[in-house]
């Protein structure tokens, strides 16, 4: 078995492997650049993974397998069928289940000599600094702009590195903050864009080997923290365009005014960050974007009394392939140049996947003068709940 | 660095060349790559980047939205401001440790808007929304 020893703060600290150990990170005790001391740095290292999904899933099996000797895993997520195209850590039989408690499951199974604990709690302004404080590097898998800036702030103020990844569709970032000499993610970003500018249901979707890429990065990049060896990305954000297959980067540099690290900070605690996003639930249409509803349950009634209504469907062609409920195709994005297409002394009823980008075509329509135009509430998602279940969800 | 300060000289080149010569002399545009960032090529007809010709970089993101007029409202406030979450590059240097938008191109250069993206796990929003 492996000796513990104490060390001066009372931590216990690994001074030995096992035999068994040494077996199975032989392919690493082999390698000058890990060797015994560096596996003993590893399996002293204390890494958090917030988010167990697409990141989290090469992140957890990685630093599982390498040797990591405390993981911790939070995520408040329940597995479904529409992680297991990416979120690898999970097999079919994971649906339903707690994600933390699938991934802990899975990673203590691939490594039983490591300690991984579960957090099934959402990161929050209230619980960061205290999961944070007994880890040692803390590695951003996340998906919203909240708990990007919430883990960065909440790094900076306990001094602790946040290796940091973000994928889009066929596009990941990747770079590492919150070392004292390197910049942070508020240098890069001091604010998130407004939300619905940056287009993320309508335009949503991602590779599922992305994921895979940038996290497996991610990793590579706390095991090198870890070890304290090569070059890692601070200062430098690496840009990864998978159509191309190019890895590009970018200089990062430490902003002298940045309001978390720089010269004259002026954030000292943690605050809220779904109100310093304005999001509180990207897919609800924005408070001010009032427009006139019907119900899936009302449409279908109307339309079965032979109601003379013109369905618009303002998703993207790929989506109407997967499923319609025989709308007229015309995509959010061509109104503005379409708009002459519609007959406005016609009854309208717009709908997407959700109710949101109906919502703006709606708003839109109105504001070009048509008035006799409702938006579907819920979307294709709540006709398929309410009236037709055999229309696929997505 | 060596890249930065060859522009650097090209700027007090620039610069000197204005005074030694007033306006009769016109400064050459330069041809500029600017690479459109995935989330924003649903406003820029698909392409991932266009060519276009420029003295600043200002000008060069001027050239970008006079070919894609939808991009405008994604890259600039209305008073014409760049947006604050919108970050561009010459190169691999950052605009905003230049001299902004009034930074001075050369042939080749490349412009890069690099927009901040959140993904991870790419859930559909409104489920994570209701969770």
């Amino acid at each position: 078995m492996a000796t513990k020893t104490q060390t001066l703060n009372g931590k216990p600290t690994v001074t030995s492997l096992s035999k068994e150990e040494i077996l199975r990170y032989s392919r690493h005790l082999i390698m000058p650049e890990v060797g015994m001391e560096g596996q003993l740095k590893l399996k002293n290292a204390k890494v958090l993974l917030i988010g167990t999904g697409g990141l989290g899933a090469p992140l957890g099996l990685y630093l599982a397998a390498a040797g990591v000797g405390k993981l911790g895993l939070v995520d408040f997520d329940v597995v479904d069928f529409t992680n297991l195209q990416r979120q690898v850590t999970f097999g079919t039989s994971d649906v339903g289940k707690h994600k933390s408690e699938a991934a802990r499951s899975r990673l203590s199974n691939l490594n039983p000599d490591i300690e991984i604990q579960s957090f099934e709690t959402q990161l929050t302004s209230a619980n960061a600094l205290e999961l944070f404080k007994d880890f040692d590097i803390v590695v951003d898998g996340t998906d919203n702009f909240p708990t990007r800036y919430l883990v960065n702030d909440a790094c900076i103020l306990l001094g602790k590195p946040n290796v940091y990844g973000s994928i889009f569709r066929f596009e990941g970032q990747a770079t590492v903050f919150g070392m004292p000499e390197g910049p942070c993610y508020r240098c890069l970003y001091p604010e998130p864009p407004p939300p619905g500018l940056v287009p993320s249901c309508a335009e949503g979707g991602v590779l599922g080997v992305l994921p895979g890429i940038v996290g497996s990065i991610q990793a590579m990049e706390t095991i090198k923290l870890i070890l304290g060896s090569g070059d890692g990305l601070v200062g430098r954000l690496l840009l990864f365009d998978a159509l191309g297959m190019k890895f590009r980067e970018l200089k990062l540099r430490k902003n002298p005014d940045c309001p978390m690290c720089g010269n004259n900070r002026t954030i000292h605690q943690l605050i809220d960050y779904y109100e310093f996003c304005g999001v509180r639930g990207e897919e609800a249409p924005a408070p001010d974007l009032q427009v006139p509803e019907v119900t899936p349950r009302e449409l279908k009634a109307r339309l079965d009394r032979g109601d003379d209504l013109y369905i618009l469907d303002v998703r993207e062609p790929h989506e109407y392939q997967i499923c319609n409920i025989q709308g007229h195709l015309l995509p959010l994005g061509e109104l503005p140049r379409r708009v002459h297409e519609l007959d406005s002394s016609r009854e309208i009823v717009a709908h997407c996947r959700s109710g949101k980008r109906s919502a703006e075509a709606v708003d839109f329509l109105r504001k070009a003068g048509f008035r006799k135009i409702h938006n579907l509430k819920g979307g294709i998602l709540a006709w398929s709940d309410e009236v037709d279940p055999s229309v696929p969800k997505y | 660095m060596t890249g930065r300060t060859i522009r650097q000289n090209g700027l007090k080149f620039a610069t000197a060349r204005r005074f030694e010569f007033g306006y009769a002399e016109t400064e050459k545009n330069m041809a500029v790559k600017v690479i459109i960032p995935t989330p924003l090529r649903v406003y820029a007809a698909k392409k991932d980047s266009a060519e276009v010709s420029a003295q600043t970089v200002g000008e060069a993101l001027g050239g970008l939205t006079a070919q894609f007029a939808e991009l405008r409202k994604h890259l600039f406030t209305d008073d014409g401001k760049l947006r604050s979450f919108v970050n561009v590059y010459l190169n691999d240097e950052d605009i905003r440790y230049m001299a902004k938008e009034a930074t001075p191109v050369k042939d080749g250069d490349v412009v890069s808007i690099v927009p901040s993206i959140a993904g991870g796990n790419a859930a559909p929003p409104n489920r994570r929304a209701q969770e």
